[in-house]
């Protein structure tokens, strides 16, 4: 596209915020993953069968409690996405936001799903600091 | 910059992009979802607050020419944040949008020039409908 299309004093250039999409593949479902790594924060999206996003929860820690506060923004009225993002959370000492189209009552998926998570996250705590989402601003 | 894994082809259409706007880099994730457009657009690292914009619909189920919008998490201070939703989801709708708008804010400089170089970008570059 022409760069006169852009809006004046705007210089466009290469993003570097770091989005992993991944999938898992489970004896008979398949879920996505998305994790967009911000600074000392996370968005999480996870999706099983298609890709909607029906609900939305961030949890933080608070000096007031070792439990992170859990705030629901909008959906999921079993809270599953709210206890994950509450645990993760608490774990990554990050404040994290969750979109989770997990079914509800179905505990080993949310177990995988959440195990998954971990792993591409503890991966991720191994790139070097430069790719990291503070140098980025 | 995604890294994606596996045969399949990622259900999830997503455009990455940034720019510096006034002296400030900004870093943009549209997300296409099959029922929702999310929008992140961040110059401070964080999601920043979380807004809420859909096209009315009509008692019989037509679409009317007005939006709504809602703050969900953050600035409650900054009308300017909320007008940005309800003109980013009146292009999209526009466009052709149907679905609804979650857009994210975490900007450091909430000036008028600011928020309409952003929403320019966004329709310029951030087409995931």
């Amino acid at each position: 596209m022409a760069d006169s299309a852009l809006p004046e004093g705007v210089v466009e250039v290469a993003p570097r915020l770091k989005l992993r999409e991944f999938t898992e593949n489970a004896v008979d479902t398949i879920i996505h993953f998305q994790v967009l790594e911000l600074v000392d924060q996370l968005y999480v999206w996870i999706g099983a069968g298609g890709a909607r996003m029906e609900s939305l929860h961030t949890a933080m820690n608070t000096k007031y409690d070792n439990l992170p506060v859990v705030a629901t923004h909008f959906g999921d009225n079993t809270s599953d996405g709210a206890a994950l993002a509450q645990r993760l959370s608490m774990r990554l000492g990050k404040v994290v936001s969750v979109s989770s189209s997990l079914p509800p009552g179905t505990p080993l998926m949310q177990a995988m799903a959440e195990k998954r998570l971990i792993e591409e996250l503890t991966q991720a705590s191994e790139d070097a600091p430069e790719e990291k989402a503070d140098s980025v601003f | 910059m995604a890294s994606q894994a596996g045969p399949f082809p990622f259900p999830v259409q997503t455009r990455q992009f940034a720019a510096v706007i006034d002296d400030v880099h900004t870093e943009f994730v549209v997300m296409g979802y099959d029922n929702r457009v999310m929008v992140i657009v961040t110059q401070i690292g964080k999601l920043g607050s979380i807004i809420q914009a859909k096209q009315d619909i009509s008692q019989d189920g037509f679409l009317k020419n007005s939006f709504s919008v809602k703050t969900l998490l953050g600035r409650r201070d900054e009308p300017l944040l909320e007008i940005c939703a309800r003109r980013l989801m009146e292009l999209l709708a526009t466009a052709g949008c149907r679905r609804p708008l979650l857009l994210t804010l975490g900007l450091k400089n909430t000036s008028a020039g600011t928020l309409k170089s952003v929403l320019e970008l966004i329709m310029l570059r951030g087409k995931v409908w």
